[in-house]
């Protein structure tokens, strides 16, 4: 009976491992801060070149802050208690949308100084 | 001890304290008239000010304990404040939205707790600034440059008398990869033997596109910038036809800093 029952679950739970890897080096890739600022970099570095114009560099630049968001909020989630911050009930947490038109500068140096997005515990 | 108000705008009373930098106590005592970052989904009122204990300062503004999110214009606000200070004062620049529980927490596991550590930073930086130089080269160019080596173009008489051969395109795509690995290396050395000598310190950053040279980023005393700004000219005039370069600066020293806020770290 034990061993129809590593029989039966051994090779499924095998295949989840498998799986389990392949999702974590995705995760890897897909989540990787420093990999994604790097990528930040390197639009505004076509951008200069001239390999790209401003509104692709927009676009890239968009998509990537999305992904940088992506991962500071899934890195967040323990670190942060999101109840009880804001001691006004006045205000509405909500974000707002920046339609607002900026000139095309670098802003990578500000995510990639001090390893930390946190102070103690 | 205790903030210094820099203007008469009042302050919210979040508890957190969102972190911007760290200066000199000495430097505390001034107005820092720029505006925060915004604290996410809350209208303004908020103000730049410093904490201060011991020979440190913290420039900070009030804030609720919660995540940042990754947008333009609040990435851009931390920067024009770092750009702010560091135009007046020794800088150590603190990493986008990194906020401290409370101001004891700031003061205590920061400020007091990692005292000598940031006063010894601060000495390092003091009177120095980073700069950025990248130097790309111009396609054509390099690659024109390329196939007339002899053996590239051994290589590819060869190929055009054989054109069924796969193989053949594929040596010639290894030679050339190889033949660009060269160049960027002596390319790197040329450009370093100009510019190292004036610095206090050199990070080479990795090399992310094909076309990029050199990435570096170097610690240059204050009284030598002209120096160096003229070694970059003199870079230009020499190379300006196969490189492309991009300087960039004085930046706060992000590529030189090596200080780690995370208590569980330690």
């Amino acid at each position: 009976m034990g061993l129809l029952g590593s029989i039966l679950s051994s090779p499924v739970k095998g295949l989840m491992n498998v799986f389990e890897q392949v999702r974590k080096s995705a995760d890897l890739e897909l989540y990787d801060e420093t990999a994604w600022q790097q990528k930040l970099l390197d639009v505004h570095m076509r951008y200069e070149m001239g390999e790209i114009d401003a509104a692709q560099y927009e676009v890239e630049e968009n998509r990537i802050l999305e992904q940088l968001d992506l991962i500071a909020s899934r890195q967040s989630d323990s670190d942060f208690d999101f109840e009880d911050e804001y001691e006004y009930d006045d205000d509405e947490y909500e974000y707002e949308e920046d339609d607002e038109e900026e000139e095309v500068v670098p802003i990578s140096s500000p995510l990639s100084s001090i390893e930390t997005t946190k102070l103690g515990g | 001890m205790s903030e210094v108000a820099s203007t008469k705008t009042k302050n919210r009373t979040f508890k957190g304290r969102y972190l911007y930098c760290f200066i000199d106590a000495a430097n505390a005592n001034q107005a820092f008239d720029i505006p925060p970052v915004p604290v996410p989904g809350v209208e303004g009122n908020n103000r730049v000010y410093t904490v201060v204990e011991g020979k440190v300062a913290a420039v900070v503004s009030n804030s609720p304990v919660v995540r940042y999110p990754v947008t333009r214009p609040s990435l851009l606000a931390h920067e024009r404040i770092l750009e702010y200070v560091m135009q007046r004062m020794t800088t150590l620049p603190v990493k986008y939205g990194t906020v401290a529980n409370s101001e004891a927490e700031l003061r205590n596991d920061m400020l007091l707790a990692r005292q000598e550590e940031l006063v010894a930073l601060l000495e390092r930086f003091r009177n120095r600034v980073e700069v950025s130089v990248k130097a790309l080269w111009q396609r054509e160019r390099i690659f024109g440059e390329i196939v007339q080596q002899p053996h590239i173009a051994e290589l590819k008489a060869k190929a055009a008398a054989n054109p069924q051969s796969q193989n053949d395109m594929i040596e010639i795509g290894q030679a050339v990869e190889r033949a660009l690995e060269e160049a960027r290396e002596t390319d790197t050395a040329r450009i370093l033997a100009y510019l190292s000598p004036l610095a206090v310190e050199v990070k080479l950053n990795p090399i992310t596109l094909e076309m990029l040279v050199i990435n570096a980023a170097f610690l240059v005393d204050n009284e030598r910038e002209a120096e160096f700004d003229q070694a970059v000219n003199a870079l230009d005039d020499e190379f300006g036809e196969r490189l492309t370069l991009k300087y960039a600066g004085p930046l706060p020293p992000f590529n030189f800093m090596s200080l780690n806020l995370n208590k569980e770290e330690e």
